[in-house]
């Protein structure tokens, strides 16, 4: 009788990790759900220009994007082709900048602002008007640090 | 009854999978690729425009893009692959002459008296019609002139290139010596408006 309590007790039973992957797929799905990417959709065609004496662009939390492009194929029914503006996953005209910009300061700490960058994506078909206007607009919030977004290439021409 | 009492070891044909969700995860979430850009500080809301007229003319390199794309340095049409050369001439310390910025002789930390520019400026003018692309090669170009000045002032007083020297040095040089001084005009539409 004693020895065949003994015995029962000792065998340790084998984890069992059949539900191993169902825990691990919940936690993936539940990150997927709270991780808010930062980039948006980009819905303007983006070829960028290419330049050789590019700078990195640090601290990419700070930096706010904004594109100027023709919208995509499958938005031109809508948007038509003609060069347009995107903040965030909308398309906007040059007076949601203000907004846009101060939305965009408010996120961060005081000592951040100063160091907050705009990033201009503009797509190298554009026409000069429509850069100028975004960055009076610019000029007119202060937000006076810009980085003209280029590829980075051997060759600029 | 020995082999009963050993602890079995943990299965481990699932570590496999973990990694692979692991992975895909973070392949997910990291955003692909650094941005490479020219950064540049944009004047504040101008105020007085004054200062602009105060500058003497040979102290200006204007040069202006038309909706053609067509550069125009210094009052005379030039291909873009020359305007590194022409924007290089003007920034050179070593040019004197009318023509030239004025010069000035300055006392430096790190490389002693030496003759600079008082004041040598790029004005950039674009049209409304510029594309964006003509105008990202004029910016580029501009700095690239300044870059190469820079680095070759360096490799002759230091030994080395600008991005491999102290920051000190790098200031002396980037602030006094070379430093990147690119206006844009305020916006013109010479070209008229085309949609």
């Amino acid at each position: 009788m004693a020895k065949f309590r003994k015995d029962v007790a000792s065998e340790t039973p084998e984890l069992a990790t059949t539900s191993l992957p169902d825990i691990i797929f919940m936690l993936i799905f539940f990150f997927m759900v709270t991780t808010s990417m930062r980039q948006a959709t980009v819905m303007v065609d983006q070829k960028l220009p290419v330049a050789t004496e590019v700078k990195k662009l640090e601290n990419k939390s700070l930096v706010s994007y904004i594109y100027l492009g023709a919208p995509h194929k499958s938005y031109q029914a809508k948007f038509g082709t003609a060069t347009r503006i995107q903040l965030n996953d909308k398309f906007a005209g040059v007076p949601d900048i203000q907004d846009f910009i101060a939305s965009e300061r408010s996120t961060k700490s005081e000592n951040d602002q100063k160091l907050m960058t705009t990033a201009l994506k503009v797509d190298e078909k554009v026409k000069m008007g429509m850069v100028t206007d975004v960055k009076q607009a610019l000029r007119r919030v202060g937000a006076l640090k810009i980085s003209y977004t280029t590829a980075k290439g051997e060759k600029a021409f | 009854m020995a082999g009963s009492k050993k602890t079995p070891g943990i299965n481990a044909a699932s570590m496999a999978d973990i990694s692979f969700i692991l992975l895909i995860f973070f392949l997910m979430v990291t955003t692909m690729g650094t941005d490479f850009g020219l950064i540049r500080q944009l004047p504040p809301m101008a105020e007085d425009q004054k200062n602009e007229d105060k500058i003497n003319e040979r102290n200006v390199f204007v040069v202006n893009v038309n909706q053609h794309d067509n550069i125009m340095a210094e009052k005379s049409y030039i291909n873009i692959s020359e305007l590194r050369g022409k924007a290089k001439e003007f920034f050179f310390i070593g040019n004197e002459g009318d023509e030239f910025p004025e010069k000035e002789v300055k006392e430096l930390p790190l490389v002693g008296s030496i003759k600079v520019n008082k004041t040598a400026v790029v004005s950039l003018q674009n049209d409304r019609g510029t594309s964006y692309k003509a105008y990202i090669q004029v910016q580029n170009e501009l700095a690239g002139a300044v870059h190469e000045l820079r680095n070759e002032f360096c490799l002759q007083h230091f030994g080395k290139k600008f991005d491999d020297c102290s920051q000190e040095e790098q200031d002396t040089v980037g602030k006094q010596i070379y430093p990147m001084a690119i206006s844009e005009a305020e916006p013109k539409d010479a070209g008229g408006r085309r949609k």
